[in-house]
């Protein structure tokens, strides 16, 4: 059976996607094709992203800024929206099934006082792993209820 | 506050328990007054042993602290285990000003994990009629808004 498509959407496809899209693709490559998109794409993916998955094992350096329109003719079976702004932004997919919002702050715009840019991102990439982590858990439990 | 989370999240798919290893015997009324505030009623909960469970035919064990985790590595074997740690909000105040602050900062971490378990069982049950779960997320997590909730 061919894989869901899941599509993660934010406003610059820079930062909180591209690692939602690697960290969900290391974790659930068997479950779900996975891909990135922005509703005002930056153009590219911001230095510091890559340099947070990297230290976890995941290599998101060949990964680019794209905008959300250029999967509007696809089918994509879950939307999943991860800042505010591309859920206002985001058009309906002809075939979406699901949709999910869950808010991360914009690492550069999230700078502690005491900390730095590199701390922001860290911060944020474990929270993004922790939430899509427990998202492909419930996914894996669900259907392994189906079968017993 | 996490089985409040996941009851409601998950609707019918999943029964949802909570027990302590050591419990202290009532449920912290900041729990459940957080809570009640973003519409998940916890009067009814009580605090009970883990043991009540052990025939009960559990399928999956969440642990929301290291301690917990450690035990429960022993106990319910033909589960699948999950770890989530967060801390006690009666005990560390997380930099907070109030003990209450510390609790909606702890259910603002609750909240994903468990809306994010329960949408990825939702979904992998019935791939069509997923519900979403938007609204509650970003009312709940939006993080610059965490301390302006009520």
């Amino acid at each position: 059976m061919k894989k869901p498509n899941v599509l993660i959407l934010c406003t610059g496809n820079s930062c909180r996607s591209h690692m939602a899209e690697g960290i969900l693709r290391h974790i659930a490559h068997d479950l779900f094709e996975v891909r990135s998109a922005g509703s005002d794409p930056a153009g590219y993916v911001h230095p510091l992203a890559i340099v947070a998955l990297k230290e976890i094992g995941i290599d998101i350096s060949a990964h680019t800024s794209k905008h959300l329109s250029l999967f509007l003719k696809e089918q994509v079976d879950t939307v999943i929206t991860v800042c505010g702004n591309a859920d206002a932004a985001c058009p309906a997919f002809p075939d979406q099934m699901n949709r999910h919002h869950w808010v991360f702050e914009d690492p550069p715009k999230a700078v502690r006082p005491a900390g730095t840019e590199m701390d922001a991102f860290r911060r944020i990439r474990d929270e993004i792993a922790k939430v899509f982590g427990a998202f492909t858990a419930g996914y894996r439990q669900g259907k392994a209820a189906i079968h017993s | 506050m996490a089985e409040g989370l996941l009851r409601q999240a998950a609707d019918d798919l999943i029964k949802v328990y909570s027990a302590g290893i050591n419990p202290v015997g009532y449920v912290h009324p900041l729990a459940i007054e957080v809570m009640e505030k973003i519409g998940i009623d916890m009067s009814t909960h009580t605090s009970k042993r883990y043991e009540k469970f052990i025939n009960a035919e559990i399928d999956i064990v969440i642990t929301v602290c290291d301690e917990a985790k450690e035990a429960a590595n022993h106990l319910f074997e033909d589960a699948r285990h999950f770890q989530w740690s967060f801390e006690n909000p009666s005990k560390v105040a997380h930099g907070c000003e109030t003990i209450l602050d510390a609790f909606r900062l702890t259910r603002g971490e609750i909240a994903p994990i468990f809306q994010a378990f329960a949408a990825g069982y939702t979904q992998a049950q019935n791939p069509v009629a997923a519900a979403p779960t938007h609204s509650e997320y970003t009312k709940i997590h939006a993080l610059p808004a965490i301390h302006a909730l009520p």
